[in-house]
């Protein structure tokens, strides 16, 4: 549970009040211990400032100590400063403006900001006698709050709440500039990103688009893919990837994956090249990049572009360069789960060819090269201004997200190693395990080739008695994805059936992500790591 | 049903006579938390040693802070007539 500290509380910790401060010091030690965060008012700070002074300054006179005026200042802010590097800033909303009907402006105030959080996850830690009073639902004190228990901490599959501790001044500066500008769609904040995301990647131009969905779709439509045409890709995907191409009246060919990287097999790529194929669309699965090289040298030979759908794995890297800068066209998402996830939808392309890179601009909005003048079709794909300036918020800390996602799953590697049962998984052997852990495989990084974890994914030969272990101990997991697409209904008509990819099927059965963002404490993962040992 | 009672010197008394059928029975009682020294009700004795280790650390930062000696006046900007008007208002806020 989150608090909002009371300007009494902050108070007596920071001018150490007697009797008061060790409770309070308690309180917020707890507070942070538990997961929570602690809140400091913005609209009370000069009312802080100014009271801890004057605590202050009858706790020198107390201790003999003679400061003058100025020096008291400055021990009050030295003080106050470094205590709130504690606690987060809530920002003051318009609505907490209007208190002049209270009774106590500064309390109700209080009171209203706590009202934008889900009820239940924030009280007030106060001394004020009124307060607890009245509110007792809303309000706590430090000695109620000591002798309240957590109750069972679940684990959280993702958690974006820290991420976002971590950047709100950014991120509320932010939206914040966009609802005064006003200008929501195609607004300075796009040019902005896509200027930030180009860099990043390494590539000529990034066109930012509604979604990941749109993005795939904007792509085929620029390189003119239609009706009849065909589409190579993977089967053990995400939806979207082989429904874009479906939606456009063009034929997803399947290949099958490589069981250790499920991504795309290029070995087998050849193999499904027809008159028809007009483009490789590998997937960059989980956040690890397919072979590009591979795949660029077979595409190369038929004279065929590249997509990548990048969509988990913006961030990593191929051989030194970045994922979505790959191949003829880079596409990615910002679903909030993503690596770099905004607040709703969006998604973004890359490319080095200007042609394709006018093509896709125009179809991203109605096919139109100036307003009202259209030389092709389109769609309706923009990227929100809003979803920019929240994404833009995120960039500048993105690599050490990216870095701390990967010592995440270090932690997992290194604790599941004896957990992976012998000999190494996948080899459709039915030879007697040397040992017999739970796991048949953690994920598997391929040479010359960074992984962003967008999903901590492993191999387990009896998932569905896992999964249910787990949950009993609060502990989600995930399938990712439990049917390929060639057996989904929705592509009846592709004509495949059950065994046409054993690799992709052997995998739909045994995947199962783990919890995994930048912020799964060891603790957690501890638990976790527990919970599959002994779930036997 | 309820009664208001004191407790005093090891007894509760109820300041309006009350008759009882029994002479002696169970009763539930609310106690106000902050009147309880008791050592097993005391919420800070059953705190995880982290929360006591947390709050130390956090208290001998604040200290170092607060008994750091200041800098000479001159070398600190000096107030505003604005900022000491405030501060004497602020000294009229009532202390909770
Ligand atoms: C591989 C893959 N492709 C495409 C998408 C679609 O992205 P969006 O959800 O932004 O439309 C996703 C996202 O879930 C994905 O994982």
């Amino acid at each position: 549970m989150d608090l909002l500290l009371d300007v009494n509380v902050v108070v007596d910790i920071c001018a150490k009040r007697e009797p008061f401060f060790e409770l309070a010091d308690l309180a917020v030690s707890k507070c942070h211990l538990e997961g929570g965060r602690l809140w400091l008012y913005t609209g009370s700070v000069q009312t802080l400032e100014y009271v801890t002074r004057s605590a202050l300054k009858f706790a020198n006179e107390q201790a003999g100590r003679k400061l003058s005026a100025r020096q008291l200042q400055w021990q009050t802010r030295q003080l106050v400063a470094d205590f709130s590097k504690l606690a987060h800033w809530l920002s003051a909303l318009p609505d907490e403006g209007e208190v002049f009907a209270s009774a106590d402006p500064e309390d109700e105030q209080l009171l209203r900001a706590m009202e934008r959080f889900p009820s239940g996850e924030i009280k007030l830690l106060t001394r004020d006698a009124r307060m607890l009073d009245e509110h007792p639902d809303k309000v706590i004190s430090p000695r109620a709050f000591l002798g309240q228990s957590q109750g069972n901490k679940k684990v959280d599959f993702i958690d974006l709440k820290a991420q976002q501790d971590a950047i709100r001044p950014q991120l509320e500066r932010n939206i914040h500039r966009v609802l005064h500008h006003g200008r929501y769609i195609m607004g300075p904040e796009i040019q902005e990103l896509e200027q930030c995301l180009a860099d990043y990647v390494g590539v000529e131009h990034c066109i930012t688009c509604s979604s990941g969905t749109d993005s795939l779709l904007i792509a085929m439509m620029a390189l003119g893919i239609g009706p009849g045409d065909e589409v190579i890709t993977t089967p053990f995907t995400f939806i979207a990837t082989g429904e874009m191409i479906a939606l456009l009246g063009a034929r997803p060919v399947f290949v099958d994956i490589d069981p250790r990287t499920y991504n795309i097999d290029p070995i087998k790529i050849e193999a499904a090249i027809s008159p028809r194929t007009r483009a490789i669309m590998p997937v960059s699965l989980y956040g690890q990049p397919a072979d590009l090289d591979a795949i660029n040298a077979i595409a190369e030979k038929h004279g065929l572009p590249v997509i990548e759908d990048g969509a988990q794995s913006f961030g990593a890297t191929y051989k030194g360069r970045k994922s979505c800068g790959l191949s003829t066209i880079g596409s990615t998402s910002f679903f909030p789960s993503k690596p770099l996830g905004g607040y709703g939808d969006g998604g973004a392309l890359f490319t080095d060819d200007a042609a394709l890179a006018t093509a896709m601009r125009e179809i991203r909005i109605h096919g139109q090269d100036r307003r009202y003048h259209h030389p092709r079709i389109g769609i309706n794909g923009r990227m929100d201004t809003l979803q920019a300036a929240i994404v833009l918020a995120k960039l500048d800390r993105f690599g050490d997200e990216i870095a701390a996602r990967q010592q995440v799953a270090a932690r997992y590697n290194e604790r599941f190693a004896p957990d992976v049962r012998e000999p190494s998984p996948m080899t459709n052997e039915e030879n007697t395990p040397a040992h017999p852990g739970r796991i048949l495989a953690t994920p598997y990084t391929a040479p010359e080739r960074t992984h962003v974890y967008a999903q901590y994914t492993i191999d387990t030969d009896d998932r569905e008695a896992l999964q249910a272990k787990l949950k009993e101990q609060g502990i989600p997991a995930a399938v990712h994805y439990p049917v390929g697409l060639h057996r989904q209904p929705a592509f009846r008509q592709t004509g495949y059936g059950a065994g046409d990819f054993p690799n992709a099927e052997a995998a739909a059965a045994r995947v199962m992500s783990l919890p995994m963002h930048p912020r799964l404490t060891l603790d957690d993962q501890v638990k976790i790591v527990q919970a599959i040992r002994h779930s036997q | 049903m309820q009664f208001e009672a004191f407790y005093r010197d090891g007894k509760l008394q109820f300041d309006q006579p009350v008759r009882f059928r029994r002479a002696s029975f169970r009763v539930v009682v609310e106690v106000p938390e902050e009147e309880i020294l008791n050592e097993e009700s005391n919420p800070l004795n059953n705190l995880p040693t982290e929360v006591h280790q947390r709050a130390v650390e956090m208290r001998k930062r604040l200290d170092q802070v607060r008994t750091q000696p200041p800098p000479r006046d001159e070398e600190i900007p000096p107030l505003s007539e604005k900022v000491l008007e405030r501060i004497d208002a602020f000294e009229q806020r009532e202390e909770r």
